[in-house]
């Protein structure tokens, strides 16, 4: 690996250290909070990954249906978009916010 | 139970949470998405064959003027044609896509005589029918094909199935530098692999 490529993840080591720093020492943040809220962002994560994969899922038999049924053509390459990642990131947070203030949710 | 079932809910979450996370990290900061590439591609053959046969790819951008992917198909085979590994060029794809191709070509000095537009297909499924129609009575047997190395593997098997001897000229001899440009061929990876599925499925190859 070259040295360019450890650029963004070093940044991202620097930035989440200094957080790290202030949220104990000034604002008084648990430290055992972090490993809750990383299991919560993993959480947000999988099912970011489930919301990808329900888009992409309807989105490819929609699509080879219209083709079946119109007899006209419609490219699966429609599907291959970064904004459908993004949407469903969104859909991921607010569903995953949703159920954390479910009362049923329980840790 | 409700707390159980959310529990084991959140377990799987987590786990495939982590994967996505491992997966980012794996194909953004370690050579897989280089080497999937790779081994994709196969080997080089560039020997002489009577067509070389260029599918399309992204076609052309609203001024006419062909897309990434596209062009660098159509530079590789002008110059694989002008090494005298064939006398013929086949461009398929779009219309739009196939005229920008026969400008370029002819405007690098390529013969109209020794360029055939290949129109009428949508899918790589369809190429590889059209291309049988054309090239078969023309006695063309043995081609080079000229595609993105993540398309070699489907397009040759199709190609073959049609009864081609198929000889590999993919581009893109350079690597994806950077986490970003690893994770998008990362994807095209990902895309490539699905429609190779789907094909299975279909009974297509």
């Amino acid at each position: 690996m070259d040295l360019e490529t450890l650029v963004v993840p070093a940044l991202v080591l620097v930035t989440s250290g200094g957080v790290w720093l202030v949220g104990t020492r000034w604002r008084g943040l648990p430290r055992g909070g972090l490993l809750t809220a990383a299991a919560r962002m993993l959480e947000a994560i999988g099912l970011l990954m489930l919301f990808l994969a329900l888009n992409l899922g309807l989105g490819g038999l929609a699509i080879l249906a219209w083709r079946g049924l119109s007899g006209r053509f419609v490219s699966l390459y429609l599907l291959n978009d970064a904004t459908l990642g993004v949407l469903s990131l969104v859909q991921a947070l607010i569903f995953h916010w949703w159920w954390q203030a479910s009362p049923r949710r329980t840790e | 139970m409700p707390r159980a079932e959310d529990g084991r809910r959140s377990h799987a979450l987590r786990l495939l949470g982590a994967a996505g996370l491992l997966l980012l990290v794996v194909g953004g900061f370690t050579p897989l998405a280089n080497e999937l590439n790779r081994w994709l591609a196969g080997p080089l053959e560039l020997r002489p064959a009577q067509a070389i046969v260029v599918p399309g790819r992204g076609g052309s951008d609203p001024d006419e003027v062909l897309t990434n992917a596209s062009l660098r198909r159509t530079l590789r085979a002008i110059a694989l044609q002008k090494k005298g590994l064939s006398p013929l060029i086949v461009f398929s794809g779009d219309d739009d896509e196939i005229d920008a191709r026969v400008r370029l070509a002819r405007g690098l000095g390529i013969g109209a005589e020794s360029l055939l537009p290949a129109p009428g297909a949508h899918t790589t499924r369809e190429e590889a029918v059209l291309l049988e129609g054309l090239l078969k009575p023309r006695g063309v047997q043995r081609i080079l094909l000229v595609v993105d190395p993540i398309d070699m593997p489907r397009t040759r098997a199709l190609l073959e199935r049609r009864g081609f001897t198929v000889l590999g000229a993919h581009t893109g001899g350079g690597e994806a530098t950077g986490a970003e440009a690893r994770l998008h061929l990362l994807r095209e990876v990902g895309i490539e692999l699905a429609a190779w599925c789907y094909y299975r499925l279909r009974g297509w190859l």
